[in-house]
């Protein structure tokens, strides 16, 4: 028990290490005219600010959306609000309308990094340490090195904190959820999801887990007694949590459509930029973007989405359990960002998350798919000259998941869960016994393969006529990974409980 | 793979905390530097550009070579690797210069020389006796040193904004302390010896060394009751050291002896032309001094005892580095402290004498001479409390009594220095390290020694826990008053004078300990 005095110090290595990537630059500086995220969430604060709330999902002329328009749900833009309020006490300038546009300076870049380190500190975090400590069958010591390799994620901190967003607040709503559903506050939970989901549209991905998971416990409990009463209890709790957030655009039918409009653009394509998802990949080879209509990309995109994640999904509906919730969550959110209609890069993000959630229970797989994730926002980190702080934050994690989790030493069938499929394999093809072996050298090749593009993206120029050359090639092979990591998790939860009944009839 | 299991893998925990501690540093690569990083840059360019016989004559900038010749020589050896990175660094002319691949070099090279530093923190851990093994990792007392080594927060923050250099210097103290341990008297005299020659504040822990060389080297045996066997003295051992010394120092000062030099390397060297007391007061004795000349003198001013005509107007912590004279209380000149350092470094050195106590004697006179010397010596920066801090380290984990020193020491001295640190981005992040050390290392020994009496009595733990309002005062409120124009120095002489309260305070302590610490006599093997 005395052991607990290292959760502050654990907590205050994560905390200083994302200070001091924020003394880094971010995502557009000093690029006029158009800026960046940065520019982003202080224009929002102008706009918040200095216009009433009809205005600020609508294109007037105080309001140009071409110009950052608000595009996140209202959570995003009471926040915005509320840091416009201490803006204006500190520097009217700052906010001020119209001639605020691409302001900069050292202060305000300060007031903006400490803006995130506090919604960090009080949303993420605590609900990063409580996930820890509430984890059963599990030391003090690794309760502790687990929230230590969590806090160290690089992608989050190198998008917080460096590019500049706002992510570890939804995030942080998001796990709060998953706390709250897992200890059996389903209630507390699900409005902690929902405002996961107000603060950003992209939480969605996460949703169907949720719902399947409370749709489970409430089939569980009988639909005709006790589960039927958590149902209700359930809707009211979301329709009165969405209500409460949107109070102020439910005056006008309009309003609500219009904030809808924004917040789901399907006239901005299958895909913007480079994203490591299979239509980026796939385009390539075929330019889908441009041979499909609109409508039929939607729709394509929709039905891979749907079919890859419904086995889980069903299986998590049938028999919901914590720990399947945990890696559904993993799986759906890696279908949504595959397959899914207008995929931004950070939303690997939201994938990451559900997978520190398990890096305590499969830390070798855990770790490989939290260092492609960094990796695959490459090109992204590179353009916000963040290459210092990733390669430095990158390797700390690996540094720390390696020596706390002894990962090369766990890559038995057991330790990667993969026994009961190997055992109902072997049943058909005796002599499958290499995966761990396979799964082993795929790791060394894939870690290769990203020092060396990594390498070669920083110190090659690409070559005339494919300027798009490495961030494409970073793309493509993060996808690959993906795509196995998405195999893989499916496989693990199809065959989860399976196992389970074998050791109960042993 | 199993080499890379290896490497990373559960045993190393050693590897792991070194690595954590340099990517810290990569990461603290864009923050503030001072203006030792344009000392460090013109003392490059002297070096690279003009023959060894100008080193110490040149003063196109106002900082001028003032260290030993090894150091001159280190710079040289640095100056070709800089010339690769930016070549406009290396000329003399042009001052102030500062290019980003000149910082990026100048933080590289700090993080290069630190793999010096881990060899020597490893060296010391096996040096620990291991009495109190725990089962559990930390709960080691070798672990606990090797992190209140590596990641101490003193050396963190002065490395960041100071010379590359501080790792090299305790990298050698540090090496040679150990070699002392292990019984290889002569390599740790011949690092010390170049140690000095490295950087000369040094000579002020050069009579630990020469005492307990002398008496436990030199002479071979004791009498049972511990007393000094004169018989025994051995001359091959004397000249060996003695030519280990002469060595050194001839090939450091040779060349400049042979061309006449010298005079001007020792002016360079011992500047008494700056104050009694830096910009910012060290807190130190003197700090303690001056604020009772201050009050003293309000005092007087209030009952009109004192006529304001006579009185200087120059304000001590203005932010120059000046003479002073003080108002109420004597002056004081250099030769006062150097007698007052005297004076406070005799009775440990008796004690070394008298009550030889093997390595760790030696290891707490070491210490008593390094903290009487930044008590009472002339213009001592305040970073020099790290020559104390880092060697009590060695001390805490073995026995609690010396923890508790630790404990008030490194904290005080660490919030001491604070005030380098200014701006505002990186406020938060000596904050955020400096509760990381603190809280490790007051609950890490803790832990170590729960079985014991508890490590501070109510004064301490009050006076400690008082550095957190201090803290919030002087930098959270203070900026916010009215009183900020009018007397900006505030902040700055309660900061030096609360800390130097509470290292007089470890210094009285420990020196107690030490003189009542009854003699343990050894048995002859």
């Amino acid at each position: 028990m005395e052991k607990w005095y290292l959760m502050p110090v654990v907590v205050l290595i994560g905390l200083t290490v994302r200070w001091t990537v924020s003394l880094n630059s971010y995502s557009g500086a000093g690029k006029p005219p158009m800026f960046g995220d940065y520019e982003a969430q202080r224009h929002w604060q102008e706009i918040t600010f200095n216009l009433p709330v009809r205005q600020w999902y609508f294109n007037t002329s105080d309001n140009n959306l071409q110009y950052w328009g608000l595009d996140y749900p209202p959570l995003t833009a009471y926040h915005s609000l509320l840091c416009a309020y201490v803006a204006e006490f500190i520097n009217p300038d700052w906010i001020a309308l119209h001639t605020s546009r691409g302001y900069e300076s050292q202060a305000h870049k300060l007031f903006m990094r400490a803006t995130v380190f506090i919604a960090d500190v009080l949303i993420y975090i605590p609900a990063v340490i409580l996930y820890c400590c509430c984890l059963k069958e599990t030391s003090t010591k690794r309760k502790i090195t687990n929230v230590l390799c969590i806090l160290l994620y690089p992608g989050l901190i190198l998008i917080d904190y460096g590019h500049f967003q706002y992510n570890s607040v939804s995030l942080g709503f998001a796990l709060w959820g998953v706390l709250g559903v897992s200890c059996d506050w389903d209630l507390l939970g699900s409005l902690a999801f929902c405002l996961a989901v107000n603060y950003k549209q992209m939480e969605l991905y996460h949703s169907l887990p949720f719902f399947c998971f409370l749709l489970g416990k409430c089939f569980k409990k009988g639909l005709k007694g006790k589960g039927f009463v958590l149902l209700i209890k359930l809707a009211c709790t979301v329709v009165a949590s969405f209500l409460l957030c949107w109070l102020p655009f439910f005056a006008e039918r309009e309003q609500t459509l219009q904030v809808l409009r924004r917040l789901f653009p399907v006239d901005r394509g299958l895909f913007e930029d480079k994203v490591a998802n299979i239509w980026c990949s796939f385009n390539v080879f075929l330019k889908i973007k441009d041979i499909l209509p609109r409508h039929s990309q939607v729709i394509i995109s929709f039905c891979f989405t749907f079919l890859s994640l419904l086995p889980a999904c069903i299986k998590l509906t049938l028999q919901p359990s914590p720990k399947g919730f945990r890696f559904t969550l993993v799986s759906c959110a890696l279908s949504f960002f595959l397959f899914s209609f207008q995929v931004h890069e950070k939303s690997i993000l939201l994938v990451s998350l559900p997978v520190c959630l398990v890096l305590n229970e499969i830390p070798f797989i855990s770790t490989w798919f939290l260092l492609v994730s960094t990796f695959s926002m490459l090109p992204l980190l590179l353009k916000d000259e963040l290459l210092m702080p990733s390669v430095v934050t990158v390797m700390a994690f690996f540094i720390a998941c390696a020596t706390s989790f002894s990962i090369f030493e766990k890559i038995s069938e057991e330790e990667l869960r993969l026994q009961s499929f190997s055992v109902s394999v072997r049943k058909y093809l005796p002599c499958f016994t290499f995966l761990p072996r396979i799964i082993q050298h795929l790791f060394l090749i894939s870690v290769v393969a990203i020092v060396l593009l990594t390498l070669m993206t920083v110190t090659l120029d690409p070559p005339g006529e494919l300027p798009d050359l490495f961030s494409v090639l970073v793309c493509f092979v993060s996808c690959l990974h993906f795509l196995f990591f998405l195999v893989y998790f499916n496989i693990v939860i199809m065959w989860d409980r399976r196992n389970g009944r074998n050791q109960k009839k042993i | 793979m199993a080499a890379l299991g290896f490497a990373t893998g559960g045993g190393s925990w050693f590897s792991a905390l070194a690595l954590g501690v340099t990517l810290l540093k990569c990461l603290l690569i864009p923050t503030y530097h001072s203006t030792d990083f344009e000392v460090h840059r013109n003392w490059l360019a002297i070096t690279h550009s003009l023959p060894v016989s100008q080193w110490y004559y040149e003063a196109t900038s106002e900082w001028t070579l003032d260290y030993p010749p090894f150091f001159a020589w280190f710079e040289y050896v640095l100056s070709h690797v800089a010339k690769y990175f930016d070549q406009e660094m290396l000329n003399i002319h042009n001052l102030n210069y500062c290019s980003s691949r000149t910082l990026l070099f100048q933080r590289f090279s700090v993080i290069f020389t630190d793999a010096l530093f881990v060899y020597a923190v490893h060296e010391c851990c096996k040096c620990i006796d291991g009495k109190k093994s725990s089962k559990e990792l930390t709960e080691k007392p070798k672990f606990i040193l090797s992190v209140l080594l590596l990641w101490n927060f003193g050396l963190l923050i002065v490395d960041r904004i100071s010379f590359p250099v501080q790792w090299l210097f305790i990298w050698l103290m540090l090496l040679s302390i150990a070699r002392l341990f292990q019984k290889r008297h002569l390599e740790g005299a011949f690092l010390f010896a170049v140690l000095l020659h490295f950087k000369h504040i040094y000579l002020y822990v050069a009579p630990a060394y020469g005492v307990y060389l002398l008496r436990s080297y030199c002479f071979t045996a004791n009498k049972p009751d511990g007393s000094v066997r004169w018989n025994s003295f051995s001359f091959v051992r004397v000249i060996s050291l003695g030519l280990i010394a002469f060595l050194v120092s001839a090939l450091s000062l040779g060349p400049f002896l042979a061309s006449n030099q010298l005079p001007q390397v020792f002016s360079r060297l011992f500047p008494f032309k700056r104050g009694l007391c830096h910009a910012y007061w060290a807190p130190n004795f003197w700090a303690l001094y001056n604020a009772l000349d201050k009050v003293l003198s309000i005092i007087g001013l209030q009952l009109k005892l004192l006529d304001p005509e006579k009185i200087p107007k120059v304000s001590m912590t203005s932010g120059l580095v000046q003479q002073f004279q003080h108002t109420v209380l004597p002056s004081v000149t250099p030769l006062a402290t150097f007698i007052g350092t005297l004076i406070a470094i005799l009775p440990s050195i008796f004690c070394l004498w008298f009550k030889p106590q093997g390595p760790r004697g030696f290891l707490r006179c070491l210490i008593l001479c390094a903290l009487s010397s930044f008590m009472f010596g002339w213009h001592v920066h305040e970073k020099a409390i790290l020559l104390a801090v880092l060697p009590m380290s060695l001390l805490s984990v073995g026995k609690a009594g010396d923890a508790s020193i630790f404990l008030i020491l490194t904290t005080t001295g660490h919030y001491s220095l604070f005030p380098l640190l200014f701006t505002a981005p990186e406020l938060p992040v000596k904050i955020l390290l400096m509760l990381l050390f603190t809280i490790y290392s007051i609950s890490s020994l803790k832990t170590l020694f729960r079985k014991e009496k508890p490590l501070f009595n109510w004064m301490e733990t009050f006076y400690l826990l008082g550095l957190g309002p201090l803290e919030v005062c002087c930098e959270f409120i203070f900026p916010f008053t009215s009183w900020k124009l009018k007397y900006p120095f505030i902040p700055l002489l309660l900061t030096s004078v609360y800390c130097a309260v509470g290292i007089t305070y470890a210094w009285f302590k420990l020196y107690i300990s030490v003189l009542t610490d009854p003699l343990v006599l050894k048995t002859k093997k």
